[in-house]
């Protein structure tokens, strides 16, 4: 199922959205989709992260090397 | 490119500092990333087992993966032959998916370096690749 959102938009903005909608051949409902596509695929991982890493960092895992470490020894984190 | 990403380093990307988390980032947003049933389950064990953290923070990962990656799964059988058991449904993924990467953290499977069409490199060496497909 589909729903339309009507946006207001600043001049700028839209004048932005019409310049690269033009510059890629798509439409304004297609950028727009895109956009809020990705912001919300970052929105969601920074949220999760954000919670996750702290309890890492309490746990001793800081980096990447610290995972692949602890992954690759036969030991179990508390 | 179709790419898959092993459990450890999609774990890394979640929970860690580093190459893991722009890498998967940047792979999502550019490339058709691949993931299936198998690696989520490997996902799960690293994840609550080895490194504690909790079921419903395994659930979350999960939900927010199969919402922004495509999951597939491998054809099964002995279609790659490797001395890590737990590694082959990975590499029967790639060789399904016809993957361009795979990027892993063990360094069994970096030595293979590449197996059918899948080049099997680490996450920082994404950025070597891209470099060469702009040049």
């Amino acid at each position: 199922m589909r729903t339309s959102v009507s946006i207001s938009l600043p001049e700028k903005l839209s004048k932005d959205i019409n310049k690269i909608t033009k510059e890629n051949n798509l439409t304004r409902s297609q950028l727009v989709k895109a956009a809020l596509e990705e912001y919300l695929f970052k929105y969601r991982f920074k949220k999760i992260r954000n919670r996750l890493v702290i309890k890492a960092r309490a746990k001793g895992i800081y980096t990447d090397e610290d995972v692949f470490k602890l992954l690759s020894e036969e030991v179990k984190l508390k | 490119m179709r790419i898959v990403f092993d459990a450890s380093v999609i774990i890394s990307a979640f929970i860690a500092t580093g190459m893991c988390k722009d890498v998967f980032e940047y792979a999502v947003e550019n490339h058709e990333v691949i993931i299936s049933p198998y690696i989520l389950n490997e996902l799960k064990g690293k994840l609550t087992q080895k490194l504690g953290f909790s079921h419903s923070e395994y659930q979350e990962i999960r939900e927010f993966l199969t919402d922004s990656i495509l999951t597939l799964t491998e054809k099964t059988g002995k279609l790659i032959e490797f001395s890590d058991k737990k590694d082959i449904p990975i590499l029967n993924l790639c060789n399904s998916v016809r993957a361009s990467l795979l990027i892993t953290g063990d360094k069994q499977l970096l030595k293979l370096k590449v197996i059918d069409n899948t080049k099997i490199i680490s996450p920082s060496e994404l950025w070597n690749i891209e470099r060469e497909h702009q040049l």
